[in-house]
């Protein structure tokens, strides 16, 4: 866990003067001399978060304990396989959704991520992927009238 | 008193009862499922009242809440796995006495405790909110500035394991906030040109990414599709190990009305939420009890005492939001999302503009209490089912709700995007231990601490040094400070602590 704070840290720390000296001052108008100028609060927030990430930067390389055996740290190469995977899944998802529209799209990514997490059985996929867009279609545009792609 | 008797008229229309009952089914639905809960079913539903009534959609949601959190009690109690966070402590003494063969007595006890602590907290909101709100009323910028720090400052302090991971969720969810119009200049900000985010990141999005889907991303990580033991209702056991009398009802009565005390005092407090308020009141009862050595060991009191004082927290919270326009935790947070779909901003003002809604709200608490009652007795064999439904079932069908839901909120796939963005932000922040709670309340809070600001630098011709002048902000900023210290001055001593221990595993 230490060495995923430092890391962490760092990478805030990067992140938060990138935004403070680069992004900010670009993507935000000239002020007023009226009241706040628009850079102030997204300034004043990434300083908090820079100045908090420099003292868990320190607190950590201070903290000279060993505590990897005890807490070992979150992210392993499994960890980075699994959100990685499971992203590219979603945006496909939205993708289908998109150009297959609510339905079909639907019924595709419900199909895909219960075969993923490890539902082996064609009729259960079948059973679940199929009606549930359908009712979920139905309960929204029937029932509260919101439209759905 | 108009007013307050047509508010709570209002909420004995067949819609509004429908729409509550389906409110709590939904919640212990929810609740019942380890790593599900009601602050991620609340995320969930909130896009679905738009078409609602404004009453109808919050107490919607507020049943949600309240059949959330007794909802995690059936998990707890029949598989030893809390099904929400604050059932952890119920846990201690449900899962003994289903393995003695009294886990229906349990659940009872846990669905008869969940309703004394809701009502009792509902009855305080209901007593203590609108006098506050007087108070609240003749809070001007500086002091709202300041009660917006201490809030964000005891929020980070105690949600996160440290106070730095705290303040940077915090900050950066301020700083996700600001992103969109700049409410001054009304000029652009942080938009990259795209003209969807020139309204800002929606709240929904936000909500459902980081509290439902990068949940169940992170319980997915879990191997396999192992159930655990479940220990069925057995139906051949005795009637005094099926049921609570009303002797053992009346036994426990003292530790319900602590545990409710101490459940409504946590929640009225942003920051301190159910999982303290349970433990809390847990200790309370084993200290006051006359035998503590039975608790932990299936000790009926035991789960009487954690399940009311986790469900007097739902009520109290609101007192916060409702007064203030604070929230207290992420569930109060979300229902902010819901007051603004609606076009109403809690808050002080909200007696004086809407004070038929929030009547009609405090009525629908109170008849969710009755509904809840009725649901968990008549249901209960039910929901115990519902521990059954494979992983590989339930994790799909609610990640194509949450993808649903972020549409819906904004009716557009952008949002969708950005909800996909924010469970991945979600699932880092839970994995390295920072505070989604405090990023998603600093996401909140943003807009009402940058209009406080601003107000207050106006009116102080950029004096940002007149909230020591203003005595009511001036005791919330001392407030403040002297938490901060006491953080730190906790944390020095707990690392001194470890020093010294190694240092003498060191010597031998």
């Amino acid at each position: 866990m230490r060495k995923a704070d430092i890391i962490t840290a760092l990478f805030l720390l990067v992140t938060g003067l990138t935004m403070i000296f680069v992004i900010i001052p670009v993507q935000t108008y000239p002020g007023e001399e009226y009241g706040v100028p628009p850079a102030t609060m997204p300034t004043a927030a990434m300083g908090i978060v820079t100045a908090m990430a420099g003292i868990l930067l320190v607190q950590r390389l201070l903290d000279r304990r060993k505590t990897e055996k005890d807490t070992p740290s979150p992210m392993r190469r499994l960890q980075w396989l699994h959100i990685a995977g499971f992203t590219a899944l979603l945006f496909a998802g939205l993708a289908a959704i998109k150009f297959l529209h609510f339905i079909p799209g639907g019924i595709l990514i419900l199909a895909v991520l219960m075969f993923i997490t490890g539902q082996r059985k064609p009729l259960n996929i079948i059973l679940v992927s199929v009606p549930t867009p359908f009712l979920v279609y139905a309960a929204l545009w029937y029932g509260l009238k919101i439209p759905l792609p | 008193m108009e007013v307050i008797l047509a508010g709570f008229l209002d909420t004995f229309s067949l819609t509004n009862i429908l729409f509550i009952f389906l409110g709590i089914a939904m919640g212990v639905f929810v609740g019942a499922v380890p790593g599900l809960n009601g602050p991620m079913a609340i995320a969930l539903a909130v896009p679905m009242t738009y078409y609602m009534s404004p009453l109808a959609a919050i107490a919607f949601l507020i049943g949600i809440n309240k059949g959330g959190t007794y909802g995690g009690s059936i998990a707890a109690i029949l598989l030893n796995t809390p099904g929400t966070p604050e059932a952890a402590a119920t846990c201690y003494d449900g899962h003994p006495l289903a393995k003695q063969g009294k886990g229906e007595k349990a659940l009872k006890m846990a669905l008869y405790a969940s309703v004394f602590g809701d009502t009792f907290s509902d009855f305080i909101l209901i007593l203590v909110a609108a006098p506050i709100a007087v108070v609240a009323l003749k809070m001007g910028p500086p002091e709202i500035l300041s009660v917006i720090i201490f809030a964000l400052t005891i929020i980070a302090g105690l949600e996160a394991k440290q106070l730095v991971k705290g303040l940077i969720g915090a900050g950066l969810g301020i700083f996700f906030a600001s992103i969109g119009m700049d409410p001054n200049t009304a000029t652009p900000r942080l938009t990259f040109g795209l003209w969807e985010l020139e309204n800002g990141i929606s709240l929904m999005a936000l909500g459902i990414g980081t509290l439902a889907l990068s949940e169940v991303l992170v319980q997915l990580e879990a191997k396999g599709d192992a159930q655990d033991k479940i220990f069925e209702l057995d139906k051949t056991q005795k009637k005094e190990n099926r049921r609570i009398s009303l002797r053992e009802f009346r036994g426990v009565l003292r530790t319900l009305t602590r545990s409710s005390l101490i459940g409504s005092a946590m929640g009225a407090l942003p920051g301190l939420g159910a999982v303290i308020a349970s433990f809390l009141g847990y200790g309370a009862a084993k200290r006051a009890s006359k035998d503590p050595d039975s608790f932990g060991k299936g000790n009926i009191e035991g789960v009487a005492a954690a399940e009311a004082a986790n469900n007097a927290v739902i009520g109290s919270n609101l007192i916060p939001l409702f007064t203030l326009g604070i929230p207290g935790n992420v569930a109060s947070a979300m229902l902010i999302g819901a007051f603004i779909i609606h076009g109403v901003t809690p808050g002080p003002l909200m007696f004086e503009e809407h004070g038929r809604l929030v009547y009609g709200i405090y009525g629908g608490m109170l008849v969710g209490n009755v509904l809840n009652l009725l649901i968990g007795a008549i249901g209960l064999r039910i929901f115990v089912r519902v521990l059954s439904i494979p992983r590989n079932i339930i994790y799909p069908v609610i990640i194509f709700i949450c993808l649903t839901g972020a549409y819906i909120a904004d009716n557009s796939l952008f949002a969708v995007g950005v909800m996909i963005g924010f469970a991945v932000l979600g699932y880092f922040m839970k994995k390295l231990e920072f505070s989604f709670v405090t990023f998603i309340i600093g996401f909140v809070l943003g807009p009402m601490f940058e209009m406080s600001l601003q107000q207050t630098l106006i009116m102080s011709r950029n004096n940002i040094f007149i909230i020591f002048q203003r005595p009511i902000a001036l005791v919330f900023i001392a407030f403040t400070a002297v938490f901060v210290w006491r953080v730190v001055r906790r944390s020095g001593k707990t690392a001194r602590g470890s020093i010294k221990q190694r240092n003498g595993r060191g010597l031998s």
